[in-house]
C-alpha cells in the first residue's frame, strides 16, 4: 500500500484525491450518548422527530433526542453529500469507527452512486461505545482487528480502512482508552496508515494522546488531531503544533455555543469566524502544511434539509471567507489537497 | 371603550412622565417592569434591506417561503429572501414572545421606528394577550428606510414627530413611544442621520426619554454617534448603544463605557457567522461565549452597571417556529450558563432588572 490512498472502491493514487474533507459521517448511529433527562418536560423530546420548530434549541439537547442520532438513510446520505462533490469536493475520510455503525458496503455504494472517494476509518469511537468485553480484550487482540481492517478488509465485506479512527477519548484516559491507543499506534507502524483521533474535551487530553501515541512507536507527523474547534488558545495551539501532529479544525458550519456537554464535559464550540482566525494564526507560525478541516456531519440536524450546514460549506462558504480575510490559493490548497494527501497516502 | 382609553391618555401632561416608564399601554412604575430584554422586535418589516442578488439561482431564495432545508444558508442570504424579512404575524408573534414570560420575563423595548412597520395598536394587542409591558420606539431607521422626502425634511420637524410620538401618541392611536429609538445609523453617518441623531437628542431634552442607538458596522461608528449627541445636548447616560455584537476589542470597550453611555449586546442566540455584510458593511457576528467573555471583563472593569441584553429578534429565521431561539433564549439558556461562567445574582439582576428600569424611567 505504500504510496498509495486506499477508498473503500480500492487504492487510488494521491494524486487522484484532490479536495478532501478529512472528517465527515455520511452513515453513523450515535445512540451510544442517548441518555434520559430528569425533567419530566425535557423527556417530551426525547422520541420527537427532528423539525424545524425544534431546530433553534436541539443542539443543546442532541443527547436525548434520539431522532438526532443517527444517519441512517442511505439516500439522504447520497443527495447531501452530493451537494459538496457539485460545489467542487472529490474526496473525503469517513471517520466512522466501530461502535458508531462503521457501514462498510454503505459506503462502498455512496461512492459508486456519487464518484467521490471515500476512506473508510479503523478502530474503536469513545468508551461509551466500546464493546461490552473491552475490559477483557487484550491491546494484541484489538491491534490484530485493526490491521486485518486495513489490509484484509472489515468481517467478510472485502471493503478496507483507509485511516486508523476516529479513535474516541473522553478525558481523563481510562485503561481501555489507552489500549485502543496503543493498539491503534502499533496498527499504525504494521501499516502505513495515518491516525486520526477524537480527543477529550479538556486541553490536556490532546496532548496526553500524543505522548501516548508516540510512546507506543507511532509517528506524530502522521497523526490527525480532530475537534481543536473546542480549544480557542492560540498559546495552546502552537503548543500542540510543536508536537509535529496534524491539526483538524472539523466542526465548520456548526456554531451555537448552546451545545449540550458531551458524556458530562462541558464544551464551548468556537465560531467559524474564530475557526479562520486560529487557522491564520498557524499559518503565520509556518504550520500551514499542519491544517486540515471538516464538517464533521454527525447529527441529523447537521444536513441540510433538517436546517444545518452540510458537507458543501466549507467549499460553498467558508473557502470565499478565507480568500477574504486573505488566506492565499496556496494555503487553501494546502488545507483542502496537499495536507489531505499527505496524510492519506500509505507510508 | 378604546376611544375612552385614547382620550383619557392624551389628557395626561408632560409632568406625570418623569419617574415613569411609558408603556403601549399606559405609564408604569419602574419597579413593576421586571426582567426586561431592551431591543427586540415583535412585529417588523426589514423590506428596505431587500437588493436583487445577481446569481440566477440565487434568485431561487427571493421568493421561496422559509423552509427548514434553506435554513442552513439563510443567514448569508437574509437580505433577498423577502419571506425572512417579515415578522407580521400577529398571533404568531405573542406565541414566540409567551416562552420568555414563561421563563420570567417581563417587559419587552419593541424597538420597531420608523420606516420598519412600526405598528402600535398591534404592539397593544400583543401586550394585552400577553400580560407583558411593551416600550415603544420612535425616531427613523437606517438611511435606507428614510422616507423619500428626508432630504427636505428639518431636523426640527423630526424632533416634533418625534416628541409627538412620546406625549401625543403615534398619529390617532394614542398609542405613545417609551424610548428614542432604534435610531439607525450607517457608517460613515449622512447628513440625514446627523439630523436625525440631532432630532433625537433634542427630543430626548424635551421629553426625558431615553434614545436606544443601531450603529454603523464600523468601530468609528458609535463613538461619532455619541459625540453628535453629546453636542446636541443629549444624556449620555440615558444613550443605549447596541449592537456591539460586531466589536470585539476590549480596550475599544473601555473608551466607549468611559463616555457614561449604556451598552447593548443584543444579537444573544444570533451566531451564525455566515451574516458577514449588512448594507454592504461588514459584520462578524460574536458568539454567545464571546458576548459573555466582554461582558464579563466589562463587568470585572467596573461597568456592570451599564449593560443590558437582547436577541433583537427581527428575522424570521430567529423565530423558534421558523429554527430560531427567539425570545426566551437568554432566559432559558444564557442565564444558567451565566451562573456556570460566574456571575453573580447581583450582576444578572442588575442586566436583566435593575439597567433596563433606569435607562427606561423618564427624567
Amino acid at each position: 500500500m505504500a504510496g498509495k490512498v486506499q477508498t473503500v472502491l480500492g487504492p487510488i493514487e494521491p494524486e487522484q484525491l484532490g479536495i478532501t474533507l478529512a472528517h465527515e459521517h455520511l452513515l453513523l448511529d450515535l445512540s451510544c450518548f442517548f441518555k434520559v433527562p430528569e425533567a419530566a418536560s425535557e423527556r417530551e423530546w426525547m422520541e420527537a422527530p427532528v423539525s424545524i420548530e425544534r431546530r433553534g434549541t436541539i443542539l443543546a439537547r442532541w443527547a436525548y433526542n434520539r431522532d438526532s442520532l443517527g444517519l441512517l438513510d442511505e439516500r439522504v446520505a447520497v443527495e447531501e453529500v452530493l451537494q459538496y462533490k457539485y460545489a467542487g469536493g472529490q474526496s473525503l475520510v469517513e471517520a466512522t469507527s466501530i461502535g458508531i455503525a462503521r457501514d462498510p458496503l454503505g459506503l462502498a455504494r455512496i461512492s459508486r452512486a456519487t464518484g467521490l472517494n471515500i476512506v473508510m476509518g479503523a478502530s474503536h469511537y469513545v468508551p461509551l461505545a466500546h464493546p461490552p468485553d473491552m475490559d477483557k480484550r487484550s491491546e494484541d487482540s484489538i491491534f490484530e482487528r485493526i490491521v486485518r481492517d486495513v489490509t484484509v478488509g472489515v468481517g467478510d465485506t472485502g471493503v478496507r480502512s483507509g485511516i486508523i479512527g476516529e479513535v474516541g477519548n473522553l478525558w481523563p484516559t481510562t485503561e481501555n482508552e489507552r489500549k485502543v491507543l496503543r493498539a491503534s499506534a502499533r496498527a499504525q507502524k504494521e501499516t502505513g496508515a495515518s491516525i486520526l483521533i477524537h480527543p477529550g474535551a479538556h486541553p490536556d487530553s490532546p496532548l496526553f494522546i500524543i505522548d501516548e501515541l508516540v510512546k507506543a512507536g507511532a509517528d506524530p507527523q502522521r497523526v490527525v488531531l480532530g475537534h481543536l474547534d473546542i480549544f480557542n488558545d492560540k498559546a495552546w495551539a502552537k503548543r500542540l503544533a510543536k508536537t509535529g501532529c496534524v491539526m483538524e479544525w472539523d466542526n465548520f458550519g456548526i456554531e451555537d455555543t448552546n451545545t449540550g456537554p458531551i458524556a458530562h464535559q462541558q464544551i464551548e464550540l468556537m465560531s467559524d469566524v474564530q475557526r479562520m482566525d486560529m487557522i491564520q494564526y498557524l499559518i503565520g507560525q509556518g504550520y500551514g502544511q499542519k491544517i486540515v478541516v471538516s464538517q464533521d456531519v454527525c447529527f441529523k440536524f447537521s444536513l441540510g434539509r433538517y436546517g444545518g450546514k452540510p458537507y458543501n460549506h466549507i467549499m460553498e462558504n467558508i473557502v470565499p471567507r478565507m480568500r477574504k480575510r486573505g488566506f492565499t490559493e496556496k494555503h487553501i490548497n494546502d488545507i483542502l489537497v496537499e495536507n489531505p494527501k499527505r496524510i492519506l497516502t500509505f507510508v | 371603550m378604546a376611544m375612552q382609553t385614547r382620550s383619557a391618555k392624551s389628557t395626561q401632561s408632560r409632568n406625570s412622565l418623569p419617574g415613569k416608564v411609558q408603556t403601549v399601554l399606559g405609564p408604569i412604575e419602574p419597579e413593576n417592569l421586571g426582567v426586561t430584554i431592551t431591543h427586540e422586535h415583535l412585529l417588523i418589516d426589514l423590506a428596505c434591506y431587500f437588493e436583487m442578488p445577481e446569481e440566477a439561482s440565487e434568485r431561487a431564495w427571493v421568493d421561496a417561503p422559509l423552509t427548514m432545508d434553506r435554513l442552513g444558508g439563510a443567514m448569508a442570504r437574509w437580505n433577498y429572501s423577502r419571506d425572512n424579512h417579515q415578522l407580521l404575524d400577529e398571533r404568531m408573534a405573542v406565541k414566540e414572545v409567551l416562552p420568555f414570560k414563561l421563563w420570567g420575563g417581563g417587559s419587552v423595548v419593541d424597538a420597531t421606528s420608523i420606516g420598519i412597520a412600526r405598528d402600535p395598536l398591534a404592539l397593544q394587542r400583543i401586550s394585552r394577550a400577553t400580560g407583558l409591558n411593551v416600550i415603544m420606539g420612535a425616531s427613523h431607521y437606517v438611511p435606507v428606510s428614510h422616507p423619500p422626502d428626508m432630504d427636505r425634511r428639518s431636523e426640527d420637524s423630526i424632533a416634533d414627530t418625534t416628541i409627538r410620538d412620546i406625549t401625543a401618541g403615534v398619529g390617532d392611536t394614542g398609542v405613545r413611544s417609551g424610548i428614542i429609538g432604534e435610531v439607525g445609523n450607517f457608517w460613515p453617518t449622512s447628513d440625514n442621520q446627523l439630523k436625525v441623531l440631532r432630532a433625537s437628542a433634542h427630543a430626548q431634552r424635551e421629553t426625558g426619554a431615553p434614545i436606544l442607538i443601531h450603529p454603523g458596522f464600523h468601530p468609528d461608528s458609535p463613538p461619532h454617534i455619541i459625540r453628535t449627541l453629546d453636542r446636541a445636548g443629549a444624556d449620555l447616560s440615558r444613550v443605549i448603544m447596541g449592537h456591539l455584537d460586531v466589536f470585539t476589542d476590549l480596550s475599544w470597550y473601555r473608551d466607549l463605557a468611559d463616555t457614561g453611555c449604556m451598552l447593548e449586546w443584543d444579537g444573544f442566540g444570533s451566531e451564525d457567522t455566515a451574516l458577514h455584510a449588512v448594507a454592504h458593511q461588514s459584520t462578524e457576528m460574536m458568539s454567545d461565549v464571546q458576548r459573555m467573555t466582554i461582558i464579563q471583563h466589562l463587568i470585572e472593569a467596573g461597568f456592570g452597571g451599564r449593560i443590558l441584553v437582547a436577541h433583537d429578534v427581527c428575522t424570521k429565521h430567529q423565530y423558534r417556529h421558523y429554527g430560531g431561539k427567539s425570545f426566551g433564549h437568554i432566559l432559558e439558556n444564557i442565564v444558567p450558563r451565566m451562573r456556570k461562567r460566574g456571575f453573580t445574582e447581583t450582576q444578572i439582576n442588575a442586566i436583566l432588572v435593575k439597567n433596563p428600569a433606569r435607562v427606561l424611567t423618564f427624567k
